[in-house]
C-alpha cells in the first residue's frame, strides 16, 4: 500500500530532485532486497573496475613484467604472474572491460531483437506470427554453441564478432516472452479504447504495450548478460574466442591456465573467481528486481 | 489426443527443413572446406580441385543441398568426408555416451534442484531460502570447463585419484562406466541444477496464495502433503518446460565435459566435425539435435495433460 500511496501523492509533492529520487529508490531497494542489492554491487563494482582499469592496474597487462613467469601471488603481483610472465591482477582489471562489453552489448543486442520479434509477432498474429515462430523454432532447434561456433569461423575471431555469436542467443527466448506479454496485452480494455480513439498500430505497440514488457525483459537481460559472458568462456575453450594478447577472462580461464593447472594454479583461479561473482551478482539481481518489477509476485 | 500428436509432428516439418537450410548454408559459408582441411594435414596427396570433385564439392550449393535431402528423403543420413562411413554410424556409435551423460546429469540436477526449490519457496526469505538460492544460482555461476577441470585436477593433487581414461559402454564394463561419468554428469548436473531450482521456487510461490492451497490447509491437512498433492503438480508444469528448453544447454554442457573428460560423445563428434568442416556429418548432428528438441517438447507438452487434469488436447 505504501507503494500506491506514494503514486497518488507523486504528482501533488515537492518535485524532488530526480538524483535524490533515484538515490531513494535504491535504498529502498537495498532495505527491502539486501541479497539482491548484494547482486547490484557486484555489478557496480564491474562497472567501476572496468571504467577504473588504467588507474587501478599496476603494470601494462599485456608486458611481461619483470618479476618471472608463473609467480605465485606476492605483494609485488597480488594474483601472481602468468606462463609468460604478465601480471595477473593487471589482466583481471583490464579484462573487466571486455567481460563488461560482451555482457552488456551482445546481451543487449539479443534482448533488443528478441524484443522487436517478440513485439511484431505477438501485435500483428495471424500469418506474420506464423512465419516468426517457426523462425524462432529453427533457432531454438539448432544448438546454440554450434551456431555461436560457426558464426565466429564465419566472421573470424575478434571481439566485435565473439559479441555478435553470442549475441544471438538471446533472441528466441526474449521474443518468445515478450510475445505472449503482448498477447495478453492486446485484449486489455486501454488497448482496444486506443485502438477505437484512432490509434496508429505503431502507437499502440510503443505507447500502451511496450511498457508492460519493462519488468520481464529486465529479468531477461540480466539472465542474457550473464548467458553471454558464459558463452565467451566457452568459446574461448573451444579456440574460437577473443584473439590473444585481448585480456578476456574466458580466455584467462581456458588458455594455457589449463595447461599449467598443477604448477600455477593462481592462473586460472582468479579468472574463474571473477566469472562466478560477477555471474552470481547478475543472477541474484535479476531476482531481487523481479520481486520488485512483477506487480503478480509483489504480493506473494 | 492422437490427432493433436499428428498436429504437431506436421507443424515439425517445416520447422525441420527449415534447420536442414540453416544448417547447410552457416557451414557453406565458413571460410575454408574440407578438402581445404585435408590437404593442411596431408599436402602431398592430390590436387585440390580433384579432392573437391571426390568429395562432391565441386557442384552448385543447390545441387548438394537436394542430393542431401534427397538422401534424407530415403533415409540416408549422409556420407561422412573423413571416414567415408555412413554418418549415421558415427551417430550411433556417439550417440550412447551423450545420452548417458544427459540422463545423468538431469536426474542429478532434478534431485538437487526440486528439495532446494520446495525448502526456499516453503521458507522464503528465511537463512534456508538465502542459503539454497545461494548454492544453486552459485553453481549455475561457475563455467562449466573450470568445475571440470578443477574435478580432474584436484583429486588427482590430493588424493592421486583420476578417473578413467578409456571409455567402455554401461552394457559391458557397468562399475569402470559410472566410475567415468559421474564426475562430468555432475558438473552438467550442478550447473543445470540452478536454473531449474529457481524455477521451481518461484512457481511453488505463485501457487502458495492458491485457493485450492487454502482449502487443503483449511481442511487440517498437513504442511507436508499441501506441498506434495496438491502444490507441486501445478507447480511442475513451468518447470517441466524450461527443462524441453535446457536440452541445449545439456548439449553445450556435454560437448565441453566430454571434451575434458575425453569422453567419445556426440558433443565432442559436432565439434570435431566443424573443424575438419566435415559437412554431412555436422548437417546430420544438427538435424539429429533439431529432431530429438522436437520430439522432447512434444512429449513435454503432452505430460502437462497428465499434470493438470484440466489440461486436454484435442
Amino acid at each position: 500500500m505504501p507503494e500506491a500511496a506514494a503514486v497518488l501523492a507523486g504528482p501533488h509533492s515537492e518535485p524532488a530532485a530526480p538524483l535524490a529520487r533515484v538515490l531513494r529508490n535504491v535504498l529502498r531497494f537495498v532495505r527491502r532486497k539486501p541479497f539482491g542489492a548484494f547482486g547490484g554491487a557486484i555489478i557496480a563494482l564491474l562497472i567501476v573496475v572496468a571504467a577504473a582499469s588504467p588507474i587501478i592496474a599496476r603494470y601494462d597487462p599485456n608486458i611481461s613484467a619483470r618479476g618471472g613467469r608463473l609467480k605465485a601471488p606476492s605483494p609485488a603481483h597480488w594474483a601472481g604472474t602468468d606462463n609468460i610472465g604478465r601480471d595477473l591482477f593487471s589482466r583481471l582489471v583490464y579484462g573487466s572491460r571486455v567481460s563488461l562489453q560482451v555482457g552488456a552489448i551482445g546481451g543487449g543486442v539479443g534482448i533488443t531483437i528478441g524484443l522487436f520479434f517478440g513485439l511484431i509477432s505477438g501485435y500483428a498474429g495471424g500469418l506474420t506470427d506464423d512465419a516468426m515462430q517457426r523462425l524462432l523454432d529453427i533457432m531454438l532447434a539448432f544448438p546454440g554453441l554450434v551456431l555461436a561456433l560457426a558464426l565466429v569461423a564465419m566472421l573470424g575471431a575478434s571481439l566485435r564478432n565473439v559479441i555478435i555469436a553470442v549475441s544471438v542467443g538471446g533472441i528466441p527466448t526474449t521474443a518468445r516472452v515478450v510475445r505472449s506479454v503482448v498477447l495478453s496485452a492486446k485484449q486489455q480494455d486501454y488497448v482496444t479504447a486506443a485502438r477505437v480513439l484512432g490509434a496508429s498500430p505503431r502507437r499502440i505497440v510503443l505507447r500502451h504495450i511496450l511498457p508492460n514488457t519493462v519488468a520481464p525483459v529486465i529479468v531477461l537481460a540480466t539472465i542474457a548478460f550473464g548467458g553471454a559472458i558464459i558463452a565467451e568462456a566457452s568459446l574461448s575453450f573451444l579456440g574460437l574466442g577473443i584473439p590473444p594478447p585481448a585480456p578476456s577472462w574466458g580466455a584467462m580461464l581456458s588458455g594455457p591456465s589449463r595447461r599449467f593447472m598443477t604448477q600455477a594454479p593462481w592462473m586460472a583461479a582468479g579468472p574463474g573467481i571473477a566469472i562466478t561473482a560477477v555471474i552470481f551478482g547478475v543472477n541474484i539481481f535479476g531476482d531481487a528486481l523481479r520481486d520488485v518489477l512483477d506487480p503478480r509476485l509483489r504480493t506473494v | 489426443m492422437w490427432r493433436y500428436v499428428v498436429r504437431r509432428l506436421v507443424q515439425a516439418v517445416p520447422v525441420l527443413i527449415g534447420l536442414t537450410l540453416a544448417v547447410f548454408l552457416v557451414m557453406r559459408v565458413i571460410p575454408g572446406d574440407a578438402a581445404t582441411v585435408m590437404l593442411q594435414e596431408n599436402p602431398t596427396v592430390q590436387h585440390r580441385a580433384e579432392l573437391r570433385k571426390q568429395l562432391g564439392l565441386d557442384r552448385s550449393l543447390p545441387q548438394q543441398y537436394l542430393l542431401w535431402v534427397g538422401g534424407l528423403v530415403t533415409g540416408d543420413l549422409g556420407t561422412s568426408f573423413w571416414t567415408n562411413g555412413p554418418v549415421s554410424q558415427e551417430i550411433r556409435r556417439t550417440a550412447p555416451v551423450t545420452i548417458e551423460l544427459a540422463l545423468l546429469a538431469s536426474t542429478i540436477a532434478v534431485v538437487v534442484a526440486v528439495p532446494i526449490g520446495i525448502v526456499s519457496a516453503v521458507k522464503q526469505d528465511s537463512i534456508w531460502d538465502y542459503l539454497g538460492r545461494s548454492l544453486s544460482i552459485g553453481a549455475l555461476s561457475v563455467p562449466s570447463f573450470w568445475l571440470g577441470t578443477l574435478a580432474i585436477v584436484l583429486p588427482a593433487i590430493w588424493f592421486n585419484w583420476a578417473p578413467p581414461v578409456v571409455y567402455r559402454p554401461i552394457w559391458e564394463a557397468p562399475l569402470h562406466n559410472l566410475g567415468q561419468f559421474w564426475i562430468p554428469a555432475l558438473v552438467i548436473g550442478v550447473s543445470t541444477s540452478g536454473t531449474l531450482m529457481r524455477m521451481t521456487r518461484s512457481s511453488l510461490l505463485e501457487v502458495l496464495r492458491q485457493d485450492y492451497v487454502r482449502t487443503a490447509r483449511a481442511k487440517g491437512l498437513p504442511g507436508r502433503l499441501v506441498v506434495s498433492r496438491h502444490m507441486l503438480r501445478n507447480a511442475m508444469i513451468p518447470v517441466i518446460t524450461l527443462f524441453g528448453a535446457l536440452i541445449g544447454a545439456l548439449l553445450t554442457g556435454a560437448v565441453i565435459t566430454e571434451t575434458i573428460f575425453n569422453l567419445p560423445g556426440f558433443g565432442s563428434l559436432t565439434i570435431d566435425a566443424i573443424t575438419k568442416r566435415d559437412y554431412p556429418q555436422i548437417q546430420a548432428n544438427v538435424l539429429m539435435f533439431g529432431v530429438v528438441y522436437v520430439l522432447v517438447n512434444l512429449c513435454i507438452d503432452l505430460s502437462y495433460a497428465v499434470l493438470d487434469p484440466r489440461i486436454r488436447y484435442a
